[in-house]
């Protein structure tokens, strides 16, 4: 057999052979049986080796490169655990101590500000009706108010009215309206706080339509808004 | 065949890991120590600003229960006595000076259950504002009241120690 004739072979096995050249092959392996057993025994051969070969097995992986990372992605995520349990428990300390609140010009204001603000805020619960004990507050709370001017120190004061309290900022019953509103004028960082619940149990259970001293600023709930106020680090006096 | 002994030291030789295990220890390190004060010793104040005795007295025994809990050397308590509360530690001869309605209170029980308190380690601090808006403008109506407790505004008191961490507690 001529050497054309092997590439011919081959080719033909391998159905790499254009249909024309095919056509030729097929009729010299007619006129040929030498070549046409040939031909039969190498597609037989391939046929083998494409059987034996038809599912070859995946290259087999390094078993202990796995356990190896494995064991590096444990002890990480162990590390990363202790890392996020001590953080968790150092950072909420921190967090409530440092945490102030810095009022808007209303005296309402939710900006978070940082300890680093020095300003001092107060917040004072009035559930007293005693007009004695009212005056000495108000009295206090001008005194603050003037000496933390004076010195250029920065001063924040919430009066919160609730319950009893509310006495103060109403216009039927306050002996201070014109006091309040001097005060309220002069002071910005000073303000009257009312509760509204303490005003809608009073229409509710006794029918009186609270009118307050326009100064007055009127909160949903007075206990809420200390405890709030507390919470944002404000000191708290109960009057 | 893998070496899975080798792995293992190859990941204790990294530096970085000891860097890991460094940072861990100083923070548990820190943390134990930042943590350590505030469950040792609770820090309270006490604003007592009623005029009424029997109210007084309430207030004392409050702050008597609260050391039986804790133990004498578990809390640092100041009492912040301030408006008609600084009566609590008026000797009776202050009576005449008091403006009607309120009584000189340091007598009696209340005056033994003060020098027990004061004994257990608990602070009374004086509003002297308070004290003269009342007509009291000498010390000596005081029941033994140290200057240094005799403070200008029970009100800055109770700011500054509110600030300084104390938890405010009104009986």
């Amino acid at each position: 057999m001529s050497s054309s004739n092997e590439l011919d072979l081959n080719a033909f096995v391998d159905g790499e052979l254009t249909a024309d050249q095919q056509a030729e092959f097929l009729e010299a392996m007619r006129d040929d049986p030498e070549l046409a057993r040939q031909a039969c025994e190498l597609g037989q051969l391939k046929a083998q080796l494409r059987l034996a070969y038809a599912s070859p097995p995946p290259p087999r992986l390094r078993g202990g490169a796995r356990v190896g990372a494995s064991w590096r992605a444990i002890a990480a995520s162990g590390i990363l655990l202790v890392l996020g349990v001590v953080a968790g428990w150092l950072l909420p300390d921190d967090v409530e101590r440092n945490r102030f609140v810095v009022l808007d010009a209303d005296g309402r204001g939710q900006t978070p500000a940082t300890a680093a603000n020095d300003e001092t805020r107060i917040v004072f619960h009035l559930t007293n009706a005693d007009p004695l004990v009212a005056a000495e507050l108000l009295d206090e709370v001008e005194g603050m108010l003037a000496a933390y001017q004076a010195d250029h120190r920065p001063l924040r004061v919430e009066v919160v009215s609730h319950s009893d309290g509310l006495a103060l900022l109403r216009q039927s019953l306050t002996a201070y309206g014109t006091r309040i509103h001097e005060l309220a004028q002069r002071f910005p960082n000073l303000t009257f706080v009312a509760c509204r619940n303490t005003i809608d149990r009073l229409r509710v259970e006794r029918g009186i339509e609270v009118r307050l001293v326009p100064d007055a600023e009127v909160i949903d709930s007075g206990v809420n808004h200390v405890v709030r106020r507390q919470k944002e680090g404000w000191s708290y006096i109960r009057v | 065949m893998y070496d899975r002994q080798r792995e293992f030291r190859f990941a204790w030789k990294c530096p970085l890991w000891f860097c890991f295990a460094g940072l861990v220890g100083l923070l548990v390190w820190t943390g134990a120590a930042y943590a350590a004060p505030d469950s040792a010793r609770q820090q309270v104040v006490y604003h007592i600003s009623d005029g009424d005795p029997d109210r007084q007295r309430s207030a004392l025994r409050n702050v008597a229960n609260h050391l039986n809990i804790l133990g004498d050397d578990g809390a640092d308590i100041v009492v912040v006595l301030q408006g008609d509360g600084v009566t609590l530690l008026l000797r009776p001869d202050a009576q005449p000076q008091l403006p009607g309605g309120l009584s000189a209170n340091a007598t009696g029980e209340v005056r033994i259950g003060i020098e027990d308190l004061r004994l257990r380690g608990v602070r009374f601090e004086v509003c002297a504002h308070s004290l003269a808006r009342r007509g009291i403008d000498d010390d000596r109506y005081l029941l033994d009241v140290d200057p240094a407790d005799l403070v200008p505004s029970g009100i800055d008191e109770l700011v500054r120690l509110q600030r300084a961490g104390y938890t405010y507690i009104k009986p």
